[in-house]
Order: structure tokens, then C-alpha cells, then sequence
């Protein structure tokens, strides 16, 4: 059973969605179900002996095209309504023992072109207005299988998030007559220091308003709005900073880097948003190799972070293990 | 309106950017199934895509 939820004291919905409780959860390599279907061998949801990278909609989906009627009548203040919308999965890899990180940059580059056909898909449909694609890496942030895949819902509303972010830079262009989005590239640029990587079309840095001790943003340095307006060529810078970004993580503590991967663009209802900037946000856990930075009182009863550490400090020790990006040659 | 294509919005910073090329990349491969309980699965293929066979796993990088 699947719904959503208004929140009227903080005017947002959110989504129930029971049947995830007995959702798959760490079940051993042996049974990955996100494992090519080997001949004679237990069967994955993949009915294929080989893949390259498979995006499917998801067995337990928070958000269904075709959702059920609410369990629970709208009264007044509480309002409900049938949770529609797509979820799926992107698997990465065959391989269930990689990660994004241990990739050659030329599947990052795939992938980047696979989001880039699903944001195209999903936004066709007349019922989705945000198209978030996203992935939870790590047990530390509550991942229930290991095989290296993201996810993308594609949502009724756009999320609250996203509400704040074109709030605020709707605010910033109307008092400035710039985007907010490309000043903070500028600055961030221009001060250098929390600078991660960069190359012709993107810069990486972990921002001046940090939250997490490694929080890094990926920004295009050209003014976009979402994933289709990128050229070829920035298609493959992107592949090329997350490559160098995704890789000076694992290096960090020397394993697997545990992270939260948000792409955060434009809605796709059709409205003006010319004043958004496409960006990517990384919310890693990790603030020691052995301690992370739980979201507290502070941080969940009152939303207000604090960051242990300076994003100087962070941001020249993640550019210290940033290293070159060797594409093969054809 | 939905569906419309948007037009690339200028720079704000001042600096004349050129517009970017569209892009001249080959379409990309993909394949749809339709699972037993109704989902929908996409196999996406490229130039070096594997067929079913054997992928080679090799060319992973360590950190």
C-alpha cells in the first residue's frame, strides 16, 4: 500500500509505502538480485546472462504509474492522494563487487547517457513533474543491496528540496539579475580552495555552506537547466569529474566510500525555470574513517546542520588524491 | 508548455559563452522487456556492449 501524505506543518508531502517493509535486504552475493540470471542458477530480476547497464522499474516502488487508491480519506487539513509516479533502478555493472568509483571513466559515460535518456523518458509522462535521480551507496546510509546501482523516481510534485532551491535562486535573479547557481561557481573558482577537480565544463568543490564534512557539489560551468541540455562534450566532462571525484572518495579511508549522489535539475511540468542551474550534491557520511556524522537534533528536529570540520581543510584533502582521468583510446 | 523544446539559457555571468554544439553522438541502443508482473526492464547497449556472452571484466582501476 502506497500514498502521499500532506504535511501541513511544513506545507510538503510525503509518500507511505508498506510494502517496503519486506523489501530484499543485504541477501548475500549468491542471491543478488541484481546479478545477471545464470544458466542453471538462482533467478535474478535480470533475465539475462550478461548486461551492460539496465534500468527497470522497481520491485517495491514508492511510486507507482498505476497507483491504488489511498487507504485513508483526505479530512480536512490531512490530505491525501494515490502516489503516482515511476521508481526505478539503474544497474551499473554486471559486476556485482564494483562500485561507480572502480569503473573506467568510459561507463561513467554510459551511464551519464543513460540518465540522460530516462530524464528524457519520464518527463514525457503527463502525471510526472520531477524527474530525481539519485543513489544511496553503503550500508552507512541505509543500503539494502550491495550490487552498484542507483535509482530515479520520478515524481507527482516537485520535492521540497528542489522547492527551496528554485525559490532561492528565483529570489537571487530577480534582486541581481544573475543566477545564483553560476555565482557560486564564480566565486568558488575564484577562491580556489575548496576547488576538488574541475575541467572545461565542471567544476567540483566542497561549497562554502558545507554540511557534511565531505559534501561536494558538481556544478556545469555553462548555465543548464537539466541532464538533455548538455553537449556531447560536457557529457564527457561530467563522466571525467565524477570519475575523479567517486575515485579520491574510496581513497580517502582506503575502501569503499560510503554516499548519498543527488542530481538536481530543472522540473518537467513545462513551467519556467530558465533562473535553475543544474548541479550534483553528494551528502557522504564519513567524517573520520571510523565516525560518522549522524543527523541529530540539530540537524533532523530543527534543520540546522553543524559541520565539525572547515570545507578548506576537507576539500584540499579530498584534492590532494584527485587524479588525472585516462580515457581509452579507440 | 510541456513537450516544447527549452532554448539554452544565456550565461548571467557576464561573459559571452558560446552556444554548445547539439549533440552529433550515434542514438543510443536499448532494448525493452516486459517483466512477468508487468514491469519494465531496458538493456541499454553501446559500440562495446556485450551480446549475452561474456562481458570482460577487466580495465576496472584501483583506488
Amino acid at each position: 500500500m502506497s500514498e502521499l501524505r500532506y504535511n501541513p506543518l511544513l506545507g510538503e508531502w510525503l509518500a507511505t509505502a508498506t510494502h517496503r517493509q519486506d523489501r530484499t535486504f543485504l541477501p548475500p552475493a549468491d542471491f543478488c538480485p541484481l546479478c545477471p540470471t545464470q544458466p542453471g542458477s538462482f533467478p535474478t530480476e535480470v533475465p539475462e546472462p550478461d548486461y551492460d547497464i539496465v534500468a527497470f522499474e522497481n520491485k517495491f516502488p514508492s511510486l507507482k504509474r498505476l497507483p491504488e487508491p489511498p487507504a485513508i480519506e483526505s479530512d480536512g487539513i490531512y490530505k491525501v492522494e494515490p502516489s503516482a509516479g515511476v521508481c526505478e533502478v539503474v544497474i551499473y555493472s554486471p559486476d556485482h563487487n564494483t562500485s561507480l568509483a572502480a569503473e573506467p571513466v568510459e561507463q561513467i559515460h554510459k551511464l551519464v547517457r543513460v540518465w540522460r535518456h530516462r530524464f528524457e523518458e519520464l518527463e514525457k509522462h503527463d502525471f510526472v513533474t520531477y524527474v530525481f535521480i539519485f543513489e544511496n551507496k553503503g550500508e552507512a546510509v541505509g543500503v539494502t543491496l550491495h550490487h552498484p546501482h542507483g535509482q530515479i523516481y520520478a515524481y507527482p510534485l516537485v520535492p521540497p528540496v528542489v522547492v527551496k532551491e528554485l525559490g532561492q535562486s528565483s529570489a537571487h535573479h530577480q534582486e541581481t539579475g544573475r543566477c545564483l547557481l553560476c555565482d557560486i561557481v564564480e566565486k568558488e573558482l575564484e577562491f580556489d580552495k575548496r576547488i576538488v577537480a574541475a575541467n572545461d565544463s565542471f567544476a567540483a568543490y566542497i561549497p562554502f555552506f558545507a554540511r557534511y564534512p565531505f559534501e561536494v557539489h558538481i556544478s556545469p560551468k555553462r548555465h543548464v537547466q537539466a541532464i538533455n541540455d548538455f553537449s556531447a562534450g560536457e557529457e564527457r566532462d561530467l563522466a571525467a569529474v565524477l570519475k575523479q571525484v567517486l575515485a579520491a572518495f574510496d581513497r580517502l579511508f582506503n575502501r569503499s566510500f560510503p554516499y548519498i549522489m543527488s542530481i538536481h535539475q530543472r522540473p518537467t511540468d513545462g513551467g519556467e525555470y530558465d533562473h535553475y542551474h543544474f548541479h550534483i550534491e553528494f551528502y557522504p557520511p564519513m567524517r573520520t574513517a571510523e565516525k560518522l556524522k549522524y543527523l541529530a537534533g540539530s540537524e533532523a528536529g530543527a534543520g540546522m546542520f553543524i559541520n565539525d570540520t572547515l570545507p578548506e581543510f576537507k576539500a584540499a584533502e579530498l584534492r590532494s588524491l584527485v587524479e588525472p582521468v585516462s580515457w581509452k583510446k579507440n | 508548455m510541456k513537450g516544447e523544446s527549452r532554448p539554452l539559457a544565456a550565461s548571467e555571468m557576464g561573459e559571452a559563452i558560446e552556444q554548445s554544439e547539439p549533440v552529433l553522438e550515434e542514438p543510443i541502443q536499448h532494448r525493452q522487456i516486459i517483466l512477468d508482473d508487468g514491469r519494465y526492464m531496458i538493456f541499454y547497449t553501446f559500440g562495446d556492449s556485450p551480446e549475452g556472452g561474456e562481458k570482460q571484466l577487466d580495465g576496472k582501476e584501483d583506488v
